[in-house]
């Protein structure tokens, strides 16, 4: 500090206190008091979250403080938006994402389309991946999906009346082989007895490592669904289950049979939401008391219909405490999941892109995954 | 929300006084009431001591904005509201909170304390985010002494106005909007405390950005 400053540093303020973080104020350090210098890391983290990402990449360099706080705040990142023609087209530039990857420590969710020519780039470093239902999507998808290796996630976009999900063919080639070997959470829509073959195949792998299953019988006959239900007890890790059935149930016994089989086999299931039509209400309040045989659940979610009149609605389970709060908190992630899917939508002009080489593949990372990307 | 407006209502609503309609829905009531609550409580004046001695009176409603304020109206265990407008007022003890930051902020809380509450499950954060600020809050924030305006920030930030500092915070960024790092430093006074060679470093870092426009 120049002493010939000294009359314009007399007006100086001490750092405030509340920068709990700033290593520097422990050296009694003064500034100005019209100088930005003077907030601690917090209040100018908060100040620069306003900016663009990149607003935020220009002024990385002011000064340190603003390199450290610049991209704390900033979560969401739209790859699209960011690089533009930089990724969309054929040369995806890894150096600069990675860059990008190692600046933003904080992303919580990530979004970005991949046309066919760079997915095969990106695939195997994505550990969940949503497309939109369409059979198109789903058969451009399905020759990539070996090269997922390290996919956990698989889903699509579901419109919320019809629960649209894959078809389980779409995990095996032709010769029936599974392709992906690592997953957690699928979503899948189950009508006809020829599935059972298939569907076998995949509990018997997923025995012990799926955590989350969709599943949806739009249209299917009871006793296919009894035989999945039976099947699906096999998922012995399961933690989140959703089942749809829209057809009536043939004999109410076997179905209460099949729910009192899957408390006992799944005993770590921690989630599931029911949605039955066709239902009346004997059979409603049936179904209900079977939920009691669930011994670890924490959220539960009923929806029955009958001829468009909804009888039941949702439902928390009361032995736990946490019962109602956890099926509204669900994790971050997936709720994550579902804001970006809705956000993603209306923007959804692939079409732009032409043909069905194009998928939005969307992947939401967490931050352990952001740095499992960086590698 | 335009300034006039609400001035207008607190003060129609304070003089007329009507009782609250009968033939609304039970959820209606409850909201209006807890309206009328607030309005009030806002009657009520309490006393904000800056940090220079200044003593500042504002609407308890509006003071409870400060979550600090209100933390400490809570302390009190005061069933009694209308005692706590007899009691000293309250020391705000950090240095930024000027004589001239209080005065701003109180206008502020005053202008602001019958915006709806945030609600966490509905309302849409990036959304919030990325609003533009009303004419009364750009004309409100627009502060020429640039020392006053970060005490504001500071002070708000002290205490615990998310509001206002969110406002300060969006004045600050619309500002630097598309600057370079030289006008941004200049503007802010920030010093810059990279070496040449580091700051060519992050310069060569994002080549790749800056190459994009």
């Amino acid at each position: 500090m120049a002493e010939e400053d000294h009359n314009y540093y007399q007006q100086m303020a001490k750092k405030p206190k509340m920068s709990s973080i700033d290593e520097k104020s422990a050296a009694e350090e003064c500034y100005p008091r019209d100088s930005l210098d003077r907030y601690g890391d917090d209040l100018c983290e908060e100040i620069l979250s306003y900016l663009s990402l990149a607003d935020c990449f220009r002024f990385e360099c002011v000064s340190k403080q603003w390199q450290r706080s610049v991209y704390k705040r900033q979560h969401n990142l739209d790859v699209n938006r960011i690089f533009h023609d930089l990724m969309v087209p054929n040369d995806m530039n890894w150096e600069a994402f990675n860059a990008l990857m190692k600046k933003l420590p904080n992303i919580r969710s990530f979004k970005m389309s991949v046309n066919s020519l760079t997915t095969e780039r990106i695939l195997h470093r994505l550990t969940a991946i949503t497309i939109p239902h369409s059979p198109s999507y789903t058969e451009a998808f399905k020759p990539l999906i070996k090269s997922c290796t390290k996919l956990t996630q698989l889903s699509t976009f579901t419109d919320n009346l019809w629960y649209r999900y894959f078809n389980l063919s779409v995990l095996f080639d032709s010769d029936n082989q599974l392709l992906a070997k690592g997953l957690t959470h699928f979503e899948l829509s189950y009508c006809f007895a020829e599935d059972l073959p298939l569907f076998k195949a995949f509990v018997d792998h997923y025995r012990h490592s799926l955590k989350s299953i969709n599943i949806s019988f739009t249209g299917a006959e009871y006793s296919v669904i009894l035989c999945a239900l039976r099947e699906l007890s096999n998922l012995k890790n399961l933690r989140n289950l959703f089942v749809f059935v829209d057809t009536g149930i043939g004999s109410l016994k076997s179905f209460i049979d099949c729910m009192q089989r899957l408390a006992t086999e799944c005993k770590l299931l921690k989630r599931f939401h029911l949605v039955m039509s066709c239902v009346n209400e004997v059979t409603m309040c049936q179904i209900y008391h079977t939920m009691d045989r669930f011994a670890q659940l924490r959220g539960l979610r009923l929806f029955f219909e009958n001829d468009d009149q909804i009888i039941g609605d949702e439902e928390s389970l009361s032995d736990s405490s946490t019962g109602s709060e956890s099926d509204d908190n669900s994790k971050l992630s997936s709720i994550d999941v579902k804001s970006t899917e809705e956000e993603c939508y209306p923007k959804d002009s692939m079409d732009r892109f032409g043909d069905d080489l194009c998928e939005e593949i969307l992947s939401y990372l967490s931050l352990e995954d952001c740095f499992r990307f960086e590698c | 929300m335009n300034g006039e407006y609400s001035l207008d209502t607190t003060e129609g609503m304070a003089a007329s006084g009507d009782p609250p309609t009968n033939n609304a829905v039970d959820d209606y009531d409850a909201e209006e009431a807890l309206e009328r609550q607030r309005e009030e409580e806002n009657k009520i004046k309490i006393k904000l001591k800056s940090f220079e001695g200044g003593v500042y009176e504002c609407g308890l409603t509006a003071a409870k904005m400060s979550v600090m304020v209100a933390n400490m109206l809570d302390a009190l265990q005061e069933t009694d509201l209308t005692k706590i407008a007899t009691r000293e007022p309250i020391p705000l003890q950090n240095d930024a909170v000027t004589n001239k930051a209080l005065e701003k902020i109180v206008e502020w809380v005053d202008h602001h304390w019958d915006d709806p509450p945030i609600d966490p499950d509905f309302d849409d954060e990036k959304e919030r985010r990325n609003e533009e600020l009303s004419h009364w809050d750009k004309q409100f924030i627009d502060i020429a002494d640039q020392g006053e305006l970060f005490d504001i920030i500071a002070a708000a930030n002290f205490m615990d106005i998310k509001g206002l500092v969110e406002v300060g915070a969006k004045h600050i960024c619309n500002k630097i909007k598309g600057k370079s790092c030289t006008e941004v430093r200049e503007m802010l006074k920030i010093h810059n405390d990279f070496t040449p060679e580091e700051e060519a470093a992050i310069h060569k870092e994002n080549e790749w950005i800056y190459a994009k426009d």
